[in-house]
């Protein structure tokens, strides 16, 4: 064995040992065993939401007394069809850019040669609003 | 987006302090969702209510860190805003009950003053979300010592993420319908929506009537919500304030958006990621990104800025 090989090795002795010397002297060897035997007996923090998913939960035995347990919470997820402007939903032909500089200059855009538009099916109306929520007075 | 029956039928009410909707598409019974619909929010309100002595809340937020017996549906409550709490990262914290309540919201916002004399607010980190403490197992909770919560925007998504399944399955008649719930402009969806998708007026206040000015856009699942700092505001001395927190001063957010709607798979997480980027302020567009939430910010001055694929905006045309 390599000395560097045996000092990675003496350390990681020294680490459990100080980890399991330190938890069982708190009184806390208990809790980690109960919380890496029987789930979740007592969470702390992070739990997840009841339509978020699952996290993940994973636990890591460092020896006979110490487990490590971490809790992989979900990220908020995007909606699987997206979100997309009315708009251009509706079949509604954009007209022809027009922008209009601060000196008076005017510039048109359209292309050269195009089909005959048809005609622009009427926008959706809304059916609900989203919005900061304040009481209806 | 697939779907196809027009929209059909609405209700609306007063529910949860603010405005709620469902609308069917399809072929539905609209009587029956809402039916629906109400005893879910009548059950949300008992549990998750900051403004009623009788509520599970107010229990426990009075237990003094004591562990409390709580229902089902808190203990759901409790979790959803623990997960909005650990998914930002701490910016949507539901700790933040008395920072709210020293500020002057202390009742229903329709019963607080508009204004009022000038109110002293020590600014400090509130106390976090690893001070809650939940056994699923004996369905308790305990929070530490002098700990108040406010469940206001998480359980308010929450109740309409199953508000919308609860209307769906009540008041749907077939495959090919849908139904949105709308819970003060939090919007979740459920069954097939409309052809091309639910359309929603975006606002800073969801009390703009549906067919008012604004860009409109359609989702055809999961959620929207917005978070404003122009919604729920009073005024205490001569200083303006709102309702939200940022967990990290304990005091309203003073920050450079005025607004922030998101989509997501559930309006809960849109609800966080919305409210998280109100508080996040300058980091709130990268981090959207960087989790491919659709989102259109509002800053101060009404300059819009859009990420993670929302729709783009049409400029306004110069006269």
């Amino acid at each position: 064995m390599s000395q560097q090989a045996r000092k990675e090795q003496e350390g990681t002795v020294v680490r459990r040992l100080t980890a399991g010397a330190g938890a069982a002297a708190l009184g806390l060897a208990w809790y980690f065993t109960a919380s890496a035997t029987s789930a979740v007996p007592v969470a702390f923090g992070a739990q997840p939401a009841a339509d978020a998913g699952q996290p993940v939960i994973g636990v890591e035995q460092l020896d006979d007394h110490v487990f490590v347990r971490t809790v992989h919470v979900a990220a908020p997820a995007a909606p699987a069809g997206g979100v997309r402007s009315a708009r251009s939903a509706s079949g509604a032909t954009a007209p022809a850019a027009t922008t209009r500089a601060s000196g008076g200059t005017t510039t048109t855009s359209a292309p050269i040669a195009q089909a005959v538009p048809a005609p622009a099916a009427p926008a959706p109306t809304p059916v609900a609003t989203t919005g900061g929520s304040t009481p209806a007075k | 987006m697939k779907g196809g029956a027009r929209v059909t039928a609405a209700e609306q009410w007063q529910a949860l302090g603010t405005t709620a909707r469902v609308v069917i598409a399809g072929d539905g019974d609209v009587q029956a969702a809402r039916g629906a619909v109400e005893t879910l929010l009548d059950a949300v309100d008992v549990a998750c209510s900051r403004f009623r002595d009788d509520s599970e809340l107010c229990a426990l937020n009075r237990a003094e860190g004591r562990w409390t017996d709580v229902s089902t549906l808190l203990m759901d409550a409790l979790g959803a805003a623990l997960w909005a709490a650990a998914a930002t990262g701490g910016m949507v914290d539901p700790t933040v009950g008395r920072a709210l309540r020293m500020t002057g919201y202390d009742r229903d916002f329709g019963a607080v003053p508009a204004s009022g004399a000038p109110v002293v607010i020590r600014l400090e980190r509130v106390p976090g979300w690893r001070s809650i403490e939940l056994d699923r197992a004996r369905r308790q909770a305990r929070l530490a010592p002098g700990v108040e919560l406010d469940l206001g925007s998480t359980a308010k998504a929450l109740a309409a993420d199953r508000a919308a399944v609860a209307a769906h399955a009540a008041g749907c008649r077939s495959p090919a319908s849908g139904t949105l719930v709308s819970l003060g402009g939090d919007i979740a969806v459920a069954g097939a929506p409309p052809a091309g998708g639910w359309p929603v007026l975006v606002a800073e206040d969801c009390t703009v009537p549906a067919a008012g000015e604004g860009p409109v856009v359609l989702i055809g699942d999961g959620g929207l919500a917005t978070s404003s700092t122009r919604a729920r505001r009073w005024t205490r001395g001569e200083v303006e304030l709102h309702h939200i927190i940022d967990p990290r001063t304990g005091g309203p957010v003073e920050g450079p958006w005025r607004a922030a709607t998101v989509a997501a798979a559930t309006c809960l997480e849109a609800n966080a990621a919305a409210t998280a980027a109100i508080v996040l302020g300058l980091e709130a567009a990268e981090w959207l990104e960087e989790r491919g939430l659709p989102a259109r910010l509002v800053g101060a001055d009404g300059e819009v800025v859009t990420v993670g694929g929302w729709p783009d905006e049409p400029e306004e045309v110069m006269e």
